[in-house]
């Protein structure tokens, strides 16, 4: 199997450069055979890089440790599932799978724009210098085909750690995330290669953006999952230089998102919305960058490995490239219309725009500080989660109330009547709910900030949705009809809000865990019992058992909640021999209430043993908001065109079906 | 058996990359109707959009009547343009 | 004054007030992050919040009652730690480390965090 890998990976590497040359110089020399030739290339490219990683993957189901990587992630006692994950379970192949994800989005892309030659060509050459830089990394030093001479017997393992479901799904969905930015900003090359500055790239772009981020926010939440599930600590979230690099992209796309509806219902922002989305690109390969190049221990990684250079040349390679386009088209990219007012929906999603851009900045330079800080005074000073956590808080309660405030502005100007119509009662549910709350000895004033904030979002979001329904039943139709046809008809405006719903969950998960975690522990014989919140738990005793390179220990534990009996938890700790790693098995009982977090942390030759009990509110509606986001996403994007009927330039001309319909809906 | 597999496959892939970079043609242009289209689509889109916004209350009559006559005119100037075209041959 | 000069100012507010703010989460919450050696040679941030990185001392770890001891070192500079909490999965003898704390008068580093270092696949490739 290797040598079909380096085969592919080698060919790979040659088609991609050859594409890259050909589709520049069909530009160059305005040659329709070279394009066509580079088009195929994109296949080809495509095709030979599935071979390298059906070959990768035939070389770990066959246990072939001759292949180093292969030796280096998997062992023969391994089960089918992580083997296969093993694929993305080391550096090489972590690579490898991302080449095969571009490969995948770039026949894609170049198909969607079979209708438009002139953007096809240079989004062509842009894909490939991205395609050639990831192809050369790995057909050198980055190869996961690297033989290993001689054979050894059995492979060292993937690292237990990584043996979780979430972490298996982890890296492929953040990829699909990373990745799936390339196309956008191939399309926005292309438009300013091209001079075609107008409104195409975004409703071109938007799509691929809106499907990248949705990959993106599951990405984050999976490896979330599996800090909470794996770690043993109970935390989802510690601002570790890995995760900001994933959540930097996601805000800066996040802001795009909403700026993009700026320029396209009032013309303003051009420049903007180019320069957002060439950042956002920039950040999806810095982060690649910060996790693959091992700077985050140390910048002495470059002198290790040449792979930071290479990625650091090639991110400057493509962002100088750029901003240069961005410059010399400055002139095109003017603005249509101005903010007319304040108190304006085009002011709320500028103020977004500032605080997710600000939200980038702070986590750019919380990542980066130890870097900087050792490259001016040779000293690593790194910004713990306090200064994260600090800076964070007023910026997420800012969003929030921008997410409850700007969807009830309409565009160009308010009156303040509009306003006290459209905010009173929101703001009067907020009020009512904090105080509820207050009363009810909830102390913590972040969390009652959010969930008030919360409460104000959802109940604008509902009173929309009633005014829109409302106008429906008026005209006749029956609720669901006219609740259906509601969503149906506003697909993008309903996913939108349906996405801000899943946030609004995920918030008051981040809230309630965070602000109201509890945690005891005991060392308990068996027999003993111990009260953590509401639960009493008892501890009956350990026992201990193999499976294939793993010793496992379960405490078995009797949990109660008050007088009634929960049920019996065992909580394990295992130690895989290969490794020489621990590693536990926590047990979690969810309820929508709070999560019953319960650990085996050691013991003592006596068979007494330490249980520690996490108790974290809420945390269930974290996960919820993720499937909640996934939903409204596919709302947004699921294509609005199957009921619209065939246009007719004639009727276009004069004016619109929706005319007869609407004007008798007068509020 | 495996380098000769290997060696054809290149080859193959070699032919029906290069077989069609030696064609001289012309590089193909966008059908200036498809942005006139994507223009009236966003149009439609931004004028559904204000009525909803004016009959769920979060805009005063006048400024809706403002607006949608500014959207209105776009509309038919795309609308124009686009029956010009569908006149050309 | 004009929309645009207002939203101008207003910007200007918010970037500042993050900005403060920014300076004063980042005065509250730096630590030095060196190796054992690099801290013995610091002697001005002795009593300062740091974050060593080094290899568990094999042989040296002691638990009682939910209170580790341990040593760890770079090779060249050996320091005490005294933890008071749950360690890590991946902490062994021999492993690489993080911990973070403060040294007391005795020279005992008082650790608040222990943080093993990342899965290999977050790590650079060897070679």
């Amino acid at each position: 199997m290797g040598e079909i890998g380096r085969y592919a990976l080698l060919a790979a590497a040659i088609v991609a450069l050859y594409g890259l040359v050909v589709s520049v110089l069909g530009l160059r020399w305005r040659h329709g055979g070279l394009l066509e030739s580079a088009r195929r290339a994109v296949t080809v490219w495509a095709l030979l890089i599935a071979l390298a990683s059906a070959a990768l993957f035939a070389a770990f189901l066959g246990r072939d440790f001759s292949v180093r990587f292969v030796a280096g992630a998997s062992e023969t006692t391994q089960s089918l599932f992580y083997t296969v994950a093993a694929f993305w379970g080391g550096h090489d192949g972590a690579l490898l799978l991302w080449a095969l994800i571009l490969a995948g989005y770039m026949v894609a892309g170049v198909r969607g724009l079979r209708d438009y030659p002139d953007l096809q060509g240079p989004a062509v050459a842009t894909l490939f210098v991205i395609a050639a830089f990831f192809s050369l990394l790995l057909a050198s030093a980055s190869n996961p085909f690297v033989p290993l001479i001689p054979p050894p017997p059995d492979g060292q393992g993937l690292n237990p750690l990584l043996r979780n479901p979430w972490m298996a799904a982890h890296p492929p969905t953040l990829y699909l995330g990373f990745v799936g930015m390339s196309v956008p900003f191939a399309l926005v090359v292309a438009a300013l290669v091209t001079g075609r500055l107008d409104d195409t790239w975004i409703l071109l772009s938007r799509r691929w953006v809106i499907l990248a981020w949705l990959f993106l926010t599951l990405g984050l939440l999976f490896g979330a999952k599996w800090s909470y599930v794996v770690l043993g600590w109970g935390g989802y979230w510690a601002w570790d230089p890995v995760e900001n690099a994933a959540f930097m992209p996601w805000l800066t796309a996040t802001a795009w998102l909403h700026s993009i509806q700026i320029q396209e219902r009032r013309g303003m922002l051009a420049t903007w919305n180019v320069a957002l989305l060439l950042i956002t690109f920039g950040l999806t390969i810095f982060g690649t960058f910060l996790v693959r190049s091992g700077v985050l221990s140390s910048i002495h990684a470059f002198a290790q490995s040449p792979i930071g250079y290479f990625f650091l040349a090639f991110l400057a390679v493509l962002l100088v490239g750029s901003f240069a386009l961005l410059a010399w088209r400055w002139d095109l990219l003017h603005s249509r219309g101005t903010v007319e007012s304040v108190i304006s929906r085009e002011t709320a999603f500028l103020a977004n725009n500032l605080l997710f851009v600000s939200a980038a900045v702070v986590v750019f330079l919380g990542t980066i500080f130890p870097a900087i800080t050792e490259a001016t005074s040779g000293v690593k000073i790194n910004v713990g989660p306090g200064y994260f956590n600090m800076v964070m808080v007023p910026i997420a309660v800012g969003i929030l109330l921008l997410m409850g405030i700007g969807p009830l502005l309409p565009w160009r100007k308010a009156t303040p009547e509009q306003l006290a119509r459209n905010f009173t009662w929101p703001a009067a549910a907020a009020v009512l709910v904090a105080a509820g709350l207050a009363a009810g000895g909830v102390r913590s004033t972040g969390a009652l900030l959010v969930f008030a904030l919360v409460v104000f979002v959802g109940a604008t979001i509902a009173l929309e949705a009633a005014r829109g329904t409302a106008v429906r039943t008026r005209r006749g139709e029956p609720l669901p009809v006219a609740v259906w046809r509601l969503l149906a008809r506003n697909r993008r405006r309903y996913g939108g809000y349906t996405v801000h719903l899943g946030i609004l969950l995920m918030l008051v998960g981040i809230a309630g865990s965070s602000a109201f975690a509890t945690q005891s522990q005991a060392l308990l014989r068996p027999g003993e019992r111990f009260t953590a919140g509401r639960y009493t738990l008892e501890f009956i005793g350990l026992s201990g058992r193999e499976e294939p390179g793993i010793d496992i220990t379960t405490a078995t534990v009797r949990v109660w909640a008050g007088a009634r009996f929960l049920g019996t938890v065992r909580p394990e700790r295992l130690f895989y021999r290969t490794q020489e790693q621990p590693m536990h098995h926590v047990t979690i009982r969810s309820s929508p209430r709070e999560d019953l977090y319960v650990i085996l942390s050691e013991w003592e030759p006596d068979g007494r043993a330490m249980i520690r009990v996490l108790i974290h509110p809420l945390v269930l509606w974290l996960w919820a908001g993720g499937f909640v986001i996934a939903l409204g996403v596919v709302l947004a994007v699921l294509p609005e065109t199957w009921r619209r009927p065939v246009p007719h330039p004639a009727t276009a001309a004069r004016g619109l079906p929706l005319s007869a319909q609407g004007t008798s809906g007068a509020p | 058996m495996i380098e000769a597999l290997l060696l054809l496959l290149s080859v193959t892939a070699a032919a029906y990359l290069l077989a069609p970079a030696f064609r001289r043609g012309p590089i193909g242009r966008t059908d200036p109707r498809t942005a006139l289209e994507n223009a009236r689509v966003a149009a439609v889109q931004s004028l559904r959009d204000l009525e909803l916004d004016w009959q769920t209350g979060k805009l005063s009559d006048e400024d809706y009547r403002a607006q949608r006559a500014t959207l209105e005119a776009e509309l038919a100037a795309v609308g124009r343009r686009l029956a010009a075209l569908a006149e050309e041959p | 004054m004009t929309t645009r000069r207002k939203l101008l100012i207003g910007s200007a507010i918010v970037v500042l007030a993050l900005g403060f703010v920014a300076y004063q989460g980042v005065r509250s919450s730096m630590v030095y992050y060196l190796t054992p050696t690099e801290f013995r040679d610091r002697p001005e941030i002795r009593h300062q919040k740091v974050r060593l990185a080094g290899r568990v001392v094999p042989g040296s770890v002691g638990r009682a009652e939910g209170v580790a001891q341990f040593e760890i070192t770079d090779g060249i500079t050996p320091y005490r730690v005294r933890y008071a909490g749950p360690l890590p999965d991946l902490f062994a003898e021999g492993r690489e480390v993080l911990v973070e704390g403060r040294l007391d008068d005795a020279g005992v580093l008082q650790a608040s965090q222990v943080i093993s270092t990342h899965p290999p696949e977050y790590k650079a490739p060897e070679r």
